[in-house]
């Protein structure tokens, strides 16, 4: 059986005035049904893009996807879709929570009103039914006093209760996916883990599948199945999440591993990963990680790396894996 | 502001009394215009009577953005001097001792000083300048507000189809605009309507109303094009909304405020481009008034008769003024910058 979601060869562009920036290159990935999928990565990695890109989210121009570009959703390529063949896809199929929910929730309009939009963008549904079913939604996603809240605005909600109503109505179709971009990035800690509590709880319940953004690892050390590192637009590693997260093979993952502090170590001078990531305008040659790789060889600097096997559905993008017997599948 | 209401109420109530005579004929003649005009006289006191009785007390500070607003000095000002100058167009008709066109008699009450008669004294043809100069307000203000209602439209549809659809049509629409903009308004007015012997009103409307727009449609465009970047934006478009209710839902509501300011703006200025079109004698023609024309009556008499011409010219003074202030004020509550 195929998979729910298949990401192959996915490369965004963007058009700028300093040349093209390839913001995301050559990205290869998928999801089952069900499944969580953490990607993990720094800021300006092309996480978010990616996101974006599934959703056709991206302004074209000046966005544009390489001809090789496929985002298959049930067999079907979603960049090929006409533009209303892709709204029913949006937000029933296939939803999205954004980062900032200060920022995502528009200002004019009660909370009531745009979850109760999301049904109607969907569903034949009546206004007042669909009211009532906005209510039960966030009755669903743990806001207190439903009644009252659904007739208020953004700016009378908390952050964690503002992130909870664009939780209702990302989910308010049942999506088969959600993509869920840093959705706890803005809050405080406590509130971070009631969210993903609350995430995980309605994924399990709803039995979909979840794409989690973050650059915290610690986040997707518990909930994520399968992890996709990514740097510099293109995935570095992937596999499943204990399985990375013991034997990383990438020293890019490797880094950032050891830059987490941990409660079951003592506590020691942070790793940091030297350098800062090259702008997309101007990747380095060879592997894009080489600059700032402390097991770089020759070759990483002329010779962009292909993907290797390193078992068990883990794999990574690096020539130093070779040495240790791996072979290479010849994809990137 | 509260006696202020009292203060109309009392007013509305002793213009009502002392020309009830005149109110009971305007019922009569049945027709709807004449009716509404005679109910609006009756009604408004009513109306100020009834807000100063039930209006919160004076302590009351109003919260929000509408709150906001309301404590705007410029704002109620504004709103006060075009409230007024809107009520005395809207009951012209009863305000007016005379028919705007009534020659009362050349002979003896040509060119006379304001009196107690005739408080902005009367014209070389011997008619009332009070009754023409408040005639005159409801052309002068209808053919403003018509306009700028028909250009805002315009403008609003042109910037919000550049700035959704991009590409190609935005490019085209807006280098539409910028020769629209390219050339002098009035220039443009005197050459499109010298192509007609007379301008009818809708015609004189519908004229400054599609060489009106260019300005809007930028602002429109651009308040758009920021808008689609926004996150929420963004968002409601993740979940699935089509791109009909975006741009009522989301988009509308949110480029409202700059639209209105750009109309209370627009107004003073349209008002004074009829007045300048009706100077010439191409805008509202002869024997219909408006401030424009009466100006143009008394140009020849400036030296003997000066009052022809001041009573309009105050008139248009005032409105500019009210209208200015009034969007002004709105700006400012609005512009959290500027608060």
């Amino acid at each position: 059986m195929s998979p729910l979601l298949s990401v192959r060869n996915l490369s965004t562009s963007f058009v700028t005035d300093h040349g093209e920036a390839q913001a995301v290159d050559g990205v290869s990935f998928e999801l089952e049904a069900g499944e969580t999928l953490g990607l993990v990565g720094e800021s300006g990695c092309g996480k978010t893009v990616t996101a974006l890109s599934i959703l056709r989210l991206i302004p074209e121009p000046p966005g544009r996807f390489s001809t090789e570009s496929r985002i298959e959703f049930c067999d079907v390529n979603l960049l090929r879709l006409p533009p209303k063949e892709l709204r029913k896809v949006r937000g029933a199929e296939i939803a999205m929570i954004f980062q900032e929910p200060m920022t995502s929730l528009n200002p004019v309009l009660t909370v009531g009103s745009q979850i109760a939009e999301t049904l109607r963008a969907h569903q034949s549904i009546s206004r007042r039914s669909a009211s009532a079913r906005a209510t039960e939604l966030l009755d669903v996603v743990g806001i207190a006093d439903p009644g009252e809240r659904v007739r208020e605005y953004p700016h009378q909600l908390s952050g964690g209760m503002q992130q909870r109503v664009m939780i209702a109505m990302a989910l308010a179709c049942q999506p088969q996916i959600l993509i869920a971009d840093e959705p706890t990035t803005a809050l405080d800690v406590t509130v971070q883990a009631q969210i993903l509590e609350l995430l995980m709880n309605l994924k399990k319940q709803m039995g979909m599948a979840v794409i989690f953004i973050t650059h915290d690892l610690g986040i997707v050390a518990g909930i994520a199945d399968r992890i996709a590192v990514m740097y510099g637009g293109q995935i570095v590693e992937q596999g499943p999440t204990t399985r990375v997260f013991e034997q990383p093979a990438h020293p890019y993952t490797e880094g950032l591993l050891k830059a987490v502090p941990r409660i079951d170590r003592p506590a020691r001078t942070l790793a940091a990963i030297p350098g800062t990531v090259p702008t997309a305008t101007a990747w380095p040659s060879g592997c894009r990680f080489h600059p700032r790789c402390p097991r770089r060889v020759e070759r990483c600097v002329s010779d962009q790396p292909v993907r290797f096997d390193v078992g068990s559905g883990h794999h990574a993008n690096c020539w130093v894996v070779t040495q240790n017997g791996a072979s290479g599948d010849g994809e990137r | 502001m509260k006696s202020w209401l009292l203060w109309a109420a009392v007013v509305g109530a002793v213009i009502a009394t002392m020309r009830f005579a005149r109110v009971v004929e305007l019922l009569r003649t049945g027709s709807p215009a004449a009716t509404l005009v005679a109910l609006a006289a009756l009604g408004l006191p009513v109306a100020a009577l009834a807000c100063w009785r039930w209006c919160p007390p004076a302590s009351f500070r109003p919260e929000g953005f509408l709150g906001r607003v309301v404590r705007n000095r410029r704002f109620t000002v504004g709103l006060t001097v075009v409230a007024s100058l809107s009520a005395a167009a809207i009951l012209a008709p009863v305000l007016t001792p005379y028919a705007p066109h009534v020659q009362l008699d050349l002979a003896t009450l040509a060119r006379l000083p304001p009196s107690f008669a005739h408080p902005f004294g009367t014209d070389g043809f011997s008619r009332d300048i009070l009754s023409r100069v408040l005639h005159g307000a409801r052309y002068s203000l209808s053919v403003a507000a018509l306009s700028i209602g028909l250009a805002i439209t315009l403008g609003t549809m042109v910037g919000l189809v550049a700035g959704m659809s991009g590409g190609v049509i935005d490019g085209a629409l807006m280098r539409c605009v910028d020769a629209g903009l390219a050339i002098p308004r009035l220039f443009f007015l005197l050459v499109i309507i010298s192509l007609w012997d007379t301008v009818s009103l809708p015609t004189l409307i519908l004229v400054l109303g599609l060489t009106g727009w260019f300005g809007t449609s930028r602002l429109v465009r651009a308040e758009v094009l920021s808008l689609r970047q926004r996150e929420y934006i963004v968002a409601a478009r993740a979940v699935g909304v089509g791109r009909w209710r975006l741009v009522q839902r989301h988009i509308l509501p949110n480029i409202a405020s700059p639209i209105i300011v750009t109309a209370a703006l627009g107004m003073g200025n349209i008002v004074l481009i009829e007045a300048g079109l009706s100077y010439l004698g191409i805008g509202v023609r002869v024997p219909t008034p408006s401030w424009g024309n009466i100006i143009r009556d008394g140009h020849e008499l400036m030296a003997t008769a000066p009052w022809i011409s001041i009573a309009p010219g105050i008139a248009i003074v005032f409105t500019v003024l009210g209208f200015s202030l009034l969007g002004d004020g709105l700006h400012s509550a609005i512009n959290p910058r500027r608060r």
